[in-house]
């Protein structure tokens, strides 16, 4: 399946007729809601914590490239070989050549969303590789042949039947069964050997400690470890910004992370590698490598406003909140990232050009911004991406595909607009006569009128009313 | 020098960010009171057995579990070795050999048995510290995971541990430190919870109490 | 989000009106309503008749150097340091807080914005309101734009307000805080979401089995109306002015 993020439209109108993926949903996110909304009762904590996170991020931003320049430096030292990646190609073709390099054939896969931005797993397959996603989530929908739908619940739009259905059809020996506990150790068992036979183990990262030259972790199941001690190659796929200053910034940021995303005070294991194996050691991989990975984050870094962008720990709790998130499912954006972060990060990644009607897809009711992590201002970013995407042509070059929303018509109304609102006459009379001619507006046709009846203009407006009453 | 990473750094060093972003003021340290307590209770509510065991008295009870656990087949480091004169149970040496056996590890034995260096209270942590001494796979691959720590080496939190830790290696932590704070589990299907994902479907936590010289010199 | 917390004045002896462009066109009674509760707190209302919109079409829609035009020519409007009582939580999240952004070198542009409240809070912090209930008992839900939710934290006030009428009974309808799929341009521009969003709000309105709903948002109302005559609800929603107006007047009458 084709990731199209022209096909919005389309895809939205598509997620909206299906009931059993709207039930999905709306019970899903009900469901992450609660368990977020219990972890933090305490609206002022949240308040200091949220703050502190914000500015821990926001002060490894404005050092970035110094603190890009010190992990490669301590990952070095301890033995971790560090490459950087321009864009989605590179990222690729630096996994293979890593692969071919030690003769590698098989890969195991943690979970990492740079992966899927990066194409990864149809990259490898094209040069036969055997990529396996060793996450439940991410196993289902790969075995699906879907993308992930949610960044942190990658199979959240299915419900039990569809994975009963999906094991019965692709685990061999397996029956139906709707009984969650069978079906995990299916799965489990299923997995056991392609850790047992891999030599390569491809992760994410979470966070990356600049002054010790460790890579964070986290995960509830076991797979991420897996993948980073068994096979005897571990790559870990990064995107630039997820780089912090201080090992002591890494509790503040992971309480938050844990308890946005999935309500857990702490995630079941967390995982901080510093090192391949050592002389001595008796299991772990040899080599350890590292991929920096920048593909459009450096345009959002060079603005001061759209850098907020890379505040971003990806928790999901944006897209778990998002009225239109929960009315559409993830597929329908069309993007590796959906949600309220993946119509912000998006444009950056892809272009503005490719993402037009991200910025658009949001009434700006700001439930994501109320509880962001690390304050993003999702409403305030994304009303700028609509500001660049209208941009007259000759301004200065911010975004790739700015302007590329920019109609004519559009820039005409608006200067009408405003050239009647500054004209307190001329508002008047036209108010005045919308007035008189109001029973036209339920004639005229307008995507307003899909379920909505038209409203109509009140007989007299308030100013004449006032002014008439006054005298 | 490759030209991407050439690349990278200029476009973010042409960025003129201003001074340094001051840090916010931090939340408050918590206030953990019996942290033994805290730690136990988070341990249990994500679905780990905890038991509570005086020093001298843990050879007996990692006996009585393992035959409660019908466990035949143990692998653990140099400290449990005591363990190998148990009847019916073999005992894996973990670090004896100079390279793990895959396949005892996936297929023949029941369960791993490590020491966790330090626990941290308030999400219920156990810190695994891993290098030569204490391998990586046996704490994840055998589907349970029995794991001792010591009273004593509970910190309250993790933010406090970390500050503290400097004193365990120098600025150069070890090959892999892993906070343990349940046996696997995923929400995948339908947000239902199951244990067992990949990792332990089992984890049981041994906190010993240690005896002071003083006291089993003049018994009690 | 965090509101900042705001410093509310003593009750002055005269107030702006800034009506909004929705009640000028759509809803006068708003107005009228509005001017009424505020004279009977003993404060003059000034309606300046130049005011026309407050430019947030504009800026959601990012065009940005139009909607700085009309901002401009609405705070050069009111120059008195008096209060500016405004009928719409999003309008007035667009002056209080979107403003020193947009005109951010503009001098008076602060001073201007820190004047902005809208009415159930200028009512219940300023004025410090004590209402009057002579209606039969009622149900009613209250609906919040998310701006006046998020942006002026007025969801409180307006719970506030009509908890003081002892004849009428405040419901919460289901999902009271999600968005009702207004977000101007957006029920347009994305009008498949949009409309799934209304459809839901108006189901979870009539479900609460509400005599009446009340907001403080015309642009909510519009399109919930919409909605609910679509679908030939009778339950149509109205400004929380005019709902508490109806509330008071009955003494009046009797007397």
């Amino acid at each position: 399946m084709a990731l199209e993020p022209a096909r919005f439209k389309q895809n939205a109108r598509d997620a909206l007729k299906d009931q059993i993926l709207r039930k999905n949903f709306r019970g899903a996110m009900d469901f992450l809601r609660k368990k977020r909304s219990a972890m933090f009762p305490d609206p002022e904590y949240f308040a200091t914590l949220s703050s502190y996170g914000e500015s821990v991020k926001q002060q490894a931003l404005s050092q970035l490239p110094d603190l890009l320049l010190q992990l490669e430096k301590n990952c070095q030292n301890n033995g971790i070989q560090v490459w950087w990646a321009e864009n989605a190609d590179e990222a690729n073709q630096h996994v293979l050549r890593i692969i071919h390099e030690n003769s590698g054939h098989k890969v195991v896969k943690g979970k990492s969303m740079v992966s899927e931005e990066t194409g990864l797993n149809d990259f490898l397959q094209q040069h036969d590789i055997e990529c396996i996603e060793t996450d439940m989530g991410e196993y289902i929908v790969q075995q699906s042949g879907e993308h992930p739908s949610h960044i942190i619940m990658p199979a959240i739009h299915k419900n039990v039947q569809q994975i009963a259905s999906l094991f019965e059809q692709i685990i061999p020996g397996a029956t139906y069964t709707e009984d969650v506990d069978t079906l995990i150790r299916m799965a489990r068992d299923e997995m056991r050997q392609h850790f047992y036979t891999a030599d390569i183990g491809i992760t994410g990262v979470n966070f990356a400690v600049a002054s010790t030259g460790t890579l964070c972790l986290v995960e509830n199941e076991g797979n991420g470890r897996m993948s980073t001690t068994i096979p005897k190659i571990h790559i870990a796929m990064m995107g630039i910004e997820k780089v912090v200053a201080e090992l002591a910034d890494i509790p503040y940021l992971l309480e938050l992370l844990t308890k946005s995303a999935t309500g857990q005070a702490i995630s079941t294991y967390f995982n901080m590698i510093s090192s391949p194996r050592k002389e001595g050691e008796i299991d772990g991989p040899e080599q350890v490598h590292l991929i920096l990975v920048d593909n459009g984050r450096s345009q959002a870094y060079a603005d001061e406003e759209l850098r907020q962008t890379l505040q971003c720990i990806r928790c999901g709790a944006c897209m778990n909140h998002c009225p239109v998130y929960t009315r559409i499912g993830g597929h329908a954006y069309g993007t590796v990232y959906p949600g309220p972060i993946g119509k912000i990060i998006s444009p950056h990644l892809l272009g503005l050009e490719s993402t037009q009607d991200l910025p658009t897809a949001s009434s700006l009711c700001g439930a994501c911004e109320e509880v962001c992590p690390v304050k993003i201002p999702i409403p305030k970013l994304l009303q700028r991406l609509r500001v660049e995407s209208n941009k007259a042509s000759g301004q200065a070059q911010i975004m790739r595909g700015q302007g590329s929303s920019r109609t004519r018509t559009e820039a005409l109304i608006w200067q009408i607009w405003s050239y009647c609102c500054i004209h307190p006459r001329l508002y008047h009379l036209l108010s005045k006569m919308a007035a008189m001619f109001g029973f036209i507006m339920p004639l005229l046709k307008s995507p307003w009128k899909i379920n909505r009846a038209m409203p109509k203009p009140a007989k007299e407006d308030f100013m004449s009313q006032y002014k008439r009453k006054k005298s | 020098m490759t030209s991407a990473r050439q690349n990278i750094l200029a476009r973010l060093q042409a960025v003129k960010t201003g001074m340094l972003k001051q840090l916010s003021p931090k939340p408050a340290a918590k206030q953990i009171d019996s942290a033994l307590e805290v730690f136990s209770r988070c341990l249990e509510q994500n679905h780990a057995e905890v038991l509570q065991v005086d020093q001298r008295n843990l050879p007996a009870t990692l006996e009585q579990l393992l035959q409660k656990k019908a466990i035949q087949s143990l692998i653990t480091t140099e400290e449990f070795a005591y363990l190998t004169s148990v009847k019916q149970l073999e005992v894996v040496s973990a670090t004896k050999a100079k390279a793990l056996n895959k396949d005892d590890l996936f297929y023949q034995v029941d369960a791993g048995l490590t020491l966790a260096k330090f626990g941290i209270a308030e999400t219920g942590s156990l810190v695994l510290w891993l290098d030569q001494h204490q391998p990586r796979s046996i704490s994840l691959v055998p589907p349970i995971h029995i794991c001792v720590l010591c009273a004593d080496n509970l910190y309250p939190t993790f933010a406090e541990f970390i500050s503290s830790m400097n004193m365990y290696c120098s600025g150069v932590l070890p090959t892999n430190v892993v906070l343990v704070s349940g046996p696997s589990k995923t929400a995948d299907i339908q947000q239902t919870l199951a244990y067992g994902a990949h990792g332990p479907k089992q984890l049981i936590v041994l906190i010993v109490n240690p005896e002071s010289d003083l006291t089993t010199a003049f018994g009690s | 989000m965090n509101i900042p917390i705001k410093i509310y004045p003593a009750k002055p002896a005269k107030v702006y009106l800034y009506v909004t462009c929705l009640v000028n066109h759509f809803s006068p009674t708003t107005g009228m309503d509005a001017i009424n509760l505020l004279e009977r707190e003993g404060i003059e209302v000034e309606v300046i008749t130049e005011q026309t919109c407050c430019g947030q079409p504009a800026y959601n829609s990012g065009y940005v150097e139009q909607s700085k035009q009309v901002a401009l020519s609405q705070l050069e409007l009111f120059s008195l340091p008096i209060p500016i009582v405004i009928l719409s939580g999003s309008c007035g999240g667009m002056m209080r807080k979107h403003y020193p952004d947009l005109l951010a070198d503009h001098p008076k542009v602060h001073e201007f914005s820190q004047r902005v409240y809208e009415l159930s809070e200028f009512l219940l912090h300023v004025c410090q309101i004590k209402l009057q209930d002579n209606g039969t008992a009622t149900t009613v839900t209250l609906h919040t734009s998310c701006s006046g939710r998020r942006e002026m934290g007025i969801h409180t006030t307006g719970l506030k307000l009509l908890s003081q009428l002892n004849q009428v009974t405040v419901v919460e309808h289901e999902y009271s805080h999600e968005c009702c799929g207004f977000g101007g341009t957006f029920s347009v521009k994305q009008a498949d979401i949009s409309a799934s969003m209304v459809e839901d709000k108006s189901k979870y309105l009539s479900q609460s089995n509400c005599d009446s709903f009340v907001s403080t948002d015309w642009g909510c109302m519009l399109n919930i109306n919409g909605a609910l005559q679509y679908q030939s609800s009778p339950l149509r929603g109205e400004h929380l002015a005019t709902f508490l107006n109806r509330r008071l007047k009955k003494a009046e009458e009797v007397l």
